[in-house]
């Protein structure tokens, strides 16, 4: 028995031993995770990223910072943008999703493309286009940024930051390099995971040349000199007609849709009675404005208000008017206001970078300053239609008389640069509402219209900019610097 | 309470072979020499023939069939000093009594260490505490950690929450890794086991509608338990190498005992519960702003309550009255059902037990429930006179339902929507909960009616757990064990939750079931040999081997926007996000222990282990740490031992004790993405128009990564006196653990998020002190106490280069536990706006509000000490018991407290009311002097609302000290007499209370034992919205026959 016993248990110990020390720990591989993936894959979570964050977490609050919306207390929950009191969490959010995700997989997806042989062109360049926009993004929010070190934890594993300035024209430099290797007729980039293009390299390019007129149209505003390269871009492929714009897509499926949409779809925030909504109302600055022009978009961007329309006697407004809200005012409770249409919040709404408009409405302006009204006014004009035909087909559509009407009330010539610039910006700030942080970032470019601080404001002037992120703060000496800077001192770029 | 271990292995070792010849019977009664009771269970040993019983219910013992001669009779029971007597036994019956004589010394005392060895307690050298099942049984607990509170020093119990099976987290000697889970190991019979909390809740989150699913470790049930000893410090816990870094909670469970007529036992308690603390509200203003009335409003702020006639949230018009109780009546009575059955026996070759229990029990929040089935069997044969075998195993089936969501960020937190009820608002108006039509009658807009929540939006968990052990025991030769044992830990857990159509904040409705299987296996083989040198020296080593293999896997899918209300299929819903994840770890070790006694009054041992882990790079994956250790009882080197003086002894151990990574670490991984966040639970999903994606890891993964490494000294001395009336046992530790495993933050602006790497020293220095008195002993009055110190100073020693500190834990708005060279975790966040010269808050000359501060520590986790009293006292067949537990320092943050000030619902926010206020503080003039402040605040609205204005934390910092009585138990032993004409033994009847009384502390209108992290993660000290913990109250009935 006992010689028994000891074999056993030598056999036994044996065949544990023997099955070998190495193999038995060579385990530690994540079975539900890629260690490798083409860079094509990196790029539609990137994109979405960039696209949720805009719309949902800087999205309402860059609106209302410029008094284009309101919010009637409802984003008190976290913060109240009305009155310029960010939310540690939109500031922390969106630091973390540009650099911290979108960046990451662009720069990875960048790497992998010029590793591969031949180098993916295509694919570097498309990494690039959206890097730039990113970055420029970054500058709108934060001013100084890491750019030149940002990304390259290797080498530079505490970026230093860059100067607003510095960060422009660098983007200017890397869109000017992605338009060089883009090639229409080289091997293919990214076309499945491409949620802008599919892959469409004449668009990229569109878009990468329109970025950089956008950006360089605000360095303009300190240093005159780049008019050169914007009179060459003017010339060049360029954003010109809807089917080039830039845009992220939302779509109809569940959980695919528009986050603001899906906001109100689960507070159950969308009222039947005015195509409105609960949460999100007319800025007095934009509806003042509109009223001013009797802007037919009023019946698009607005729901009449949300209270009790038959009550119109009693305290109800008149259903041809639109109100807005002054901004800082919270938890109003009259029924004058007028919430943002079901037209704007709906399923596929989309994210939008640049549309036409944006560019004809720069070319417009670039015009007037130069002191050429003519073409100033021709390219306004196109501008508007882009702005007002945009809608054709979707929901709030205008009708065609409605649109000629109002083209025919605009100024039919300019008379002088100021005039000029003022029904041009006017026109752009009408236009530029639903983009986060476009439209927050054109009216500091413009200061039009002349906004009031907003009522019981946090801040002196109007807010600026975006309090530095604690995550980097805490991990970045090079951002003690930025820490601390009143949140209403203007950036380089504004004049 | 400790250190007095009856380890029934030895009944094991009475198995001998009859003797021939003439027969005789022996027996007896053995009793307590000074109250006269016979003391069922002691062992009767006849040494000659290796050959023994237990005494029966009546202290009776026969051994029929003897053969005449004379014997030597040993005499043991736990407690009682040890009679030896040699005993002539004639032909025919013989009967010869013993009468013990209590032994509070107990020299003898054997206590269980590492790998289920049993050692004489004198010669452990590191501080032992053991638990035994009367005390975890005294007022049962679901979650037998709970049981642990105050009984041993050194160990903090701290229960997450008063909801139904929630967690309860132990630390021992303090936080020592930084990365999170400083849980100990649970090991059940000799095996390792999960204590497991997995992260719940529709966003997988700790903090966002966070739901508390408990420790896995509660599903072990307390009626099984023989004993529970903690191995507090790494010397300790070498023989279980890494996984014991954090001490090891070594559960013994019953087994079969051979004592006439205690075959059957059955223990039976119902109690009742309510919370233990709810707010002191205000009952005299009404909803609104500024002293004017708003329907929908969910605070109270409006105008002071009058009668008079107004408009309610529903358009219906009434006359205003308050009505106090809403919150409470909010909460029900829960009722706990606990019948527990035993089946035991035992002959000279085997042991069986079976234990059935079954646990009902509803809880405070309507609608909430739990069930748990256990079942446990433990059985051991003698196969051959060297050959043992034992099995122990239980299977338990554990369901829930409608535990409560906490945190914050949801809408479904509970406590956040009931606390802020306004005054006036009758609890009983929202019972019911729906319209004519279905649909929800919520708060207004953006409110879900608390027993839609409830009642539509319920959680549940469904557990099945196998868990046992397999062990063989063959000794070759008298002064050599082998021990092979194998044993597994198998669970699956289903979760549900529900977010029904309908409710606000996810009116398309939503649900998501997650499917969590954990299988830990591991197998033992040791070899124990004992030899005495010559007359003054005795050698043990022992030798093992250890395997361990612990696989996770995690499926889940959110199923969202749902077509068909209440239909939970996920083929029902517009969109599923399907995610699965898995983790698997492999270890082995080989281990040596080797002890030199000297004259039973001095030891030497020196362990040393080397483990092999599948988490780290190739080349670091093994490493080795020593123990060294000694013990030395003077007081009988130098034959001290008097009436005064009766028993000294000294320990010191040094340990080391190395651990690895988690699993799949090394690699640089890619995820595929199944949503990307949207604020505001708007997550976009993927696949996305059709597209998959794929993430990139924001952990750069670690290069040369290197074992963590903890360090440990510890110093002790236990002292007796007055014949161990008086015991003291004093302990010093110093534990450093180095090269911690962290995932360090790098700027984001690096694209990356996190580097993996070993950094950092974290110091925990403590006293243990443990006194035990018997301040009164007559015959028929007896009275034990036993105090219990602890004091635990943490310090995070270093962290990496230029690293001034790490975030451990966030909570919403700039909330953080932070780790910070110098000082011990903290909690921090932005404080008031302070003048450096006087410290006073600066006051804003615009409003005579405080303004926002940097970031500053408002508190310390950790407590300064903590103080039990744990009174154990007889009067005859009348017993009582109770446990004083008092935490003494330490913070925590509330946002309940918060919540209810900013919203004006606390009573406090009744002081000025009607008029106005200046706050203490400066006001800084325009040439940078101060003068105190002068401008009164708009109203206490203004004042309460920036007082906890979400940026701001210092307001919402409390002290958490607190005292309470713990646990009460009342019984009586039913007469024997009495019993006669029942087919009972034994029967006693009780009455318990656990929680009953929380006599002191500083932070109004909650319990501040409570924590939102739970269990497996350093988030301690931060309250957010949780469910408030529960006192109970009620009877308890234990027979045997």
């Amino acid at each position: 028995m006992r010689h028994h016993m000891t074999r056993l248990l030598a056999v036994l110990t044996l065949a544990v031993f023997s099955t070998g020390c190495e193999s038995f720990l060579d385990v530690n591989t994540d079975p539900d995770a890629a260690t490798a993936v083409p860079g094509d894959l990196l790029l539609p979570a990137a994109l979405a990223t960039i696209q949720s964050n805009r719309t949902i977490e800087i999205g309402p609050g860059n609106a209302i910072f410029v008094n284009i919306w309101n919010s009637n207390g409802s984003t008190g929950v976290f913060n109240e943008p009305g009155r310029y009191i960010l939310s540690s969490f939109t500031v922390g959010n969106s630091w973390s999703a540009f650099y911290g995700t979108a960046l990451r997989n662009l720069t990875l997806m960048r790497e992998q493309a010029l590793e591969a042989d031949p180098v993916r062109e295509n694919v570097v360049a498309q990494a690039d286009i959206m890097r730039a926009y990113v970055f420029w993004v970054l500058t709108m929010l934060w001013e100084d940024i890491p750019f030149t070190q940002a990304t390259d934890g290797a080498n530079f594993p505490q970026p230093e930051f860059d100067s607003q300035e510095t960060v422009l024209r660098g983007i200017v430099a890397m869109l000017e390099e992605a338009v060089e290797r883009a090639d229409p007729d080289g091997v293919a980039g990214v076309v499945g995971g491409d949620l802008l293009y599919d892959g469409d390299m004449e668009n990229w390019i569109r878009f990468a040349n329109s970025l950089r007129l956008r950006t360089l149209m605000f360095i303009r505003n300190q240093d005159p000199s780049v008019d050169s390269q914007i009179e060459a871009l003017l010339n060049g492929p360029l954003i010109r007609e809807h089917a080039h714009e830039a845009r992220f897509p939302f779509f109809d499926t569940p959980g695919n849709e528009n986050n603001v949409w899906r906001l109100n779809t689960n507070f159950g925030g969308f009222t039947g009675a005015g195509n409105g909504n609960i949460y999100l109302f007319a800025g007095s600055d934009l509806v003042d404005l509109m009223n001013d022009l009797d802007d037919p978009r009023r019946a698009t961007y607005f729901a009449f208000a949300m209270n009790d329309l038959s009550a119109a006697g009693g305290g109800g407004v008149a259903t041809d008017e639109y109100h807005g809200q002054r901004a800082g005012v919270r938890s109003w409770n009259d029924a004058r206001t007028s919430a943002i249409s079901q037209n704007i919040f709906r399923r596929d709404w989309p994210n939008r970078i640049i549309p036409a408009a944006e560019v004809w409405f720069y070319e417009a302006e670039f015009r007037a300053e130069q002191g050429q009204l003519g073409q100033a006014h021709a390219s306004y004009i196109a501008g508007v239609e882009r702005a007002l035909n945009f809608f054709n087909g979707q929901p709030g559509a205008i009708s065609a008389g409605d649109q000629t009407a109002y083209l025919a009330s605009l100024p039919q010539s300019f008379t002088s640069t100021s005039g000029a610039l003022n029904a041009i910006w006017a026109q752009q700030y009408i236009e530029v509402f639903d983009r986060a942080p476009e439209n927050w970032a054109h009216w500091k470019r413009t200061k039009y219209p002349a906004l009031e601080v907003a009522e019981q404001a946090a801040l002196g002037d109007i807010i600026r900019r975006y309090s530095q992120a604690t995550a980097e703060a805490a991990a970045n000496p090079n951002s003690n610097a930025r820490v601390g800077i009143p949140l209403d001192q203007p950036m380089w770029f504004e004049r | 309470m400790m250190k007095r271990l009856l380890v029934v292995v030895f009944a094991l070792a009475l198995a001998a072979p009859a003797v021939e010849g003439q027969t005789a019977t022996f027996t007896g009664t053995i009793t307590d020499a000074r109250t006269g009771a016979p003391i069922p269970g002691a062992q009767v040993y006849i040494e000659q023939l290796q050959r023994g019983v237990l005494t029966n219910v009546d202290g009776q013992f026969r051994f029929p069939e003897l053969a005449t001669g004379t014997y030597e009779v040993r005499i043991i029971h736990i407690g009682y000093r040890r009679v030896t007597e040699t005993v002539t036994i004639s032909a025919g019956v013989n009967t010869r009594d013993f009468a013990l004589t209590q032994d509070l010394i107990d020299i003898d005392a054997i206590v269980v260490t590492g790998q289920q060895i049993a050692r004489q307690a004198r010669e452990v050298s590191y501080s032992i505490s053991t638990v035994t099942a009367e005390s975890l049984t005294r007022a049962r607990e679901t979650n037998f950690v709970n049981a642990l509170a105050g009984k041993i020093p050194g160990v903090e119990i701290s229960p997450q929450s008063g909801n139904l099976g929630g967690s309860t987290r132990i630390t021992i000697r303090g936080i020592s890794s930084l990365s999170g889970d400083n849980q100990p190991l649970f090991i059940v019979d000799g095996v390792p086991i999960s204590n497991a909390n997995i992260v719940a809740g529709t966003s997988q989150s700790r903090l966002t509608g966070a739901i508390d699913v408990g420790n896995r470790g509660a599903d072990i049930n307390a009626d099984d338990i023989e004993s529970v000893t903690v191995l507090k410090g790494a010397a300790a816990a070498a023989l279980y190498g890494q996984r014991a870094k954090d001490g090891v909670i070594l559960i013994t469970t019953k087994r079969g005992q051979r004592i006439e007529g205690q075959t059957v036992t059955a223990n039976s308690s119902i109690r009742v519960s309510d919370p233990l603390v709810l707010p002191s509200f205000q009952n005299e203003w009404a909803q609104g702003s500024a002293g004017s009335y708003t329907p929908t409003s969910l605070n109270g702020w409006g105008p002071r309550i009058r009668g008079q006639e107004v408009e309610n949230i529903r358009g219906e018009t009434v006359n205003l009255r308050a009505h106090p109780n809403n919150v409470r009546d909010f909460y029900e009575q829960g009722v706990l059902t606990i019948n527990s059955f035993s089946f035991s026996s035992a002959d000279d070759r085997s042991d069986f037990r079976l234990g059935i229990t079954r646990q009902e029990e509803s809880g405070t929040l309507p609608n909430s429930r739990q069930s748990r089935t256990s079942v446990s069997l433990n059985t051991g044969y003698t196969l051959t006179d060297r050959l043992r075998a034992r099995m122990s195993g239980s299977y338990s089936s554990t369901d829930s339902r409608g535990r409560a969501v906490q945190g914050g960020n949801d809408p479904n937190v509970l406590t956040s929507i009931v606390n802020a009820l306004p005054r006036t608002l009758d609890i009983a108006d929202l019972r019911n909960y729906r319209n004519e039509d279905g649909t929800q009658r919520a708060l207004g807009t953006f409110t879900n009616n608390p027993f839609w929540v409830a009642n539509e939006n319920v959680f549940t968990t469904e557990v099945g757990r196998v868990l046992g052990s397999t062990t063989l025991e063959y000794t070759p030769a008298p002064w050599m064990t082998i021990t092979a044992r194998g044993g597994t830990d198998f669970y699956t857990e289903n979760r549900r939750n529900i977010n029904a159509v309908g409710t606000v904040d996810r009116m398309d409705g939503l649900f998501s079931l997650d499917v969590i299987q954990e299988r830990q296996l591991n197998f033992d083989l040791l070899a124990e040999a004992r030899r005495d040198l010559n007359e003054d020296f005795n050698l043990r080593g022992i030798l093992g081997y250890n395997v361990n293999t612990t696989e996770v896997r995690v499926q889940r899918n959110l199923a969202e926007v749902l077509t068909v209300p209440g239909l939970l299929n996920f083929a029902n819903a517009g969109a599923n996000n399907p995610a699965n994840s898995s983790s698997e770890r492999r270890l082995f070790g080989v281990f040596g222990d080797v002890t030199l006694g000297f004259r039973n009054y001095l030891f030497f041992n020196v362990t040393g282990r080397n483990d092999w882990s599948s988490t780290l790079p190739v080349e670091n994956n093994s490493y080795f740490y020593p123990s060294f250790n000694t013990s030395f009882v003077f007081s009988d080197a130098f034959d001290l031992g008097g009436e005064i003086f009766s028993y000294g002894k000294l320990r010191a151990n040094y340990a080391q004790v190395g651990s690895d990574e988690a699993p799949y670490q090394l690699d640089f991984r890619f995820f595929p993405v199944s949503s990307v966040f949207g604020q505001y639970g708007t997550n976009v999903n993927f696949p996305f128009g059709g597209r998959t994606a794929f993430n990139a890891t924001a952990t750069i993964p670690p290069a040369d990564l290197k074992p963590q490494n903890q360090v440990s000294m510890e110093l002790g001395g236990e002292f007796q006196f007055f014949e161990g009336r008086l015991g003291v046992d004093l302990t010093y530790y110093d534990i450093r653990t180095k090269d911690q495993i962290l995932s360090v933050p790098v700027p984001q602006s690096t694209g990356f998020a996190f580097n993996r790497t070993n950094v950092g020293e974290v110091s925990n220095r403590g006293i243990e002190a443990a006194l035990n008195l018997n301040p009164v002993r007559t015959a028929q009055f007896n009275w034990d106490l036993d105090i219990n110190y602890t004091r635990n100073r943490n310090e995070v020693v270093s962290l990496a280069d230029d690293l001034e500190e790490i975030v451990i834990q966030s909570g919403f708005s700039s909330l953080q536990i932070k780790a910070e060279p110098g000082t011990a975790l903290g909690i921090y966040g932005p404080g008031f706006l302070r003048d450096e010269d006087t410290g006073l808050p600066i006051i804003n000359q615009a409003n005579g509000l405080r303004q926002e501060g940097p970031i500053t520590r408002l508190g310390d986790v950790d407590p300064k000490f903590r103080l039990s009293f744990n009174n154990a006292l007889s009067f005859g067949d009348f017993r009582l018991a109770f446990l004083i537990d008092w935490r003494e320092g330490g913070h925590i943050f509330s946002q309940t407290v918060s919540t209810l000030r900013s919203g004006g619902l606390a009573e406090e926010t009744l002081v000025n009311r009607d008029g106005s206020f200046i706050d203490e503080g400066v006001i800084v003039e325009a040439d940078g002097t101060t003068r105190p402040n002068d401008i009164p605040v708009q109203n206490m609205q203004a004042f309460w609302q920036q007082y906890n204005q979400q940026q701001i934390h210092e307001g919402k910092v409390f002290d958490a000290s607190n005292a309470r009585l713990r646990e009460v138990r009342f019984d009586y032993q039913l007469p024997r007499s009495w019993l006669q004409a029942t087919p009972f033994a034994q029967a006693s009847i009780g009455i318990e209370g656990r929680n009953l009384w929380l006599f002191y502390k500083k932070i109004p209108h909650i319990d501040p034992e409570v924590g939102l992290f739970g269990s497996a993660a350093n988030g301690q000290g931060i309250e957010w919205n949780v469910l408030p913990s529960a006192r109970s109250f009620g009877m308890n009935l234990q027979v045997r026959f």
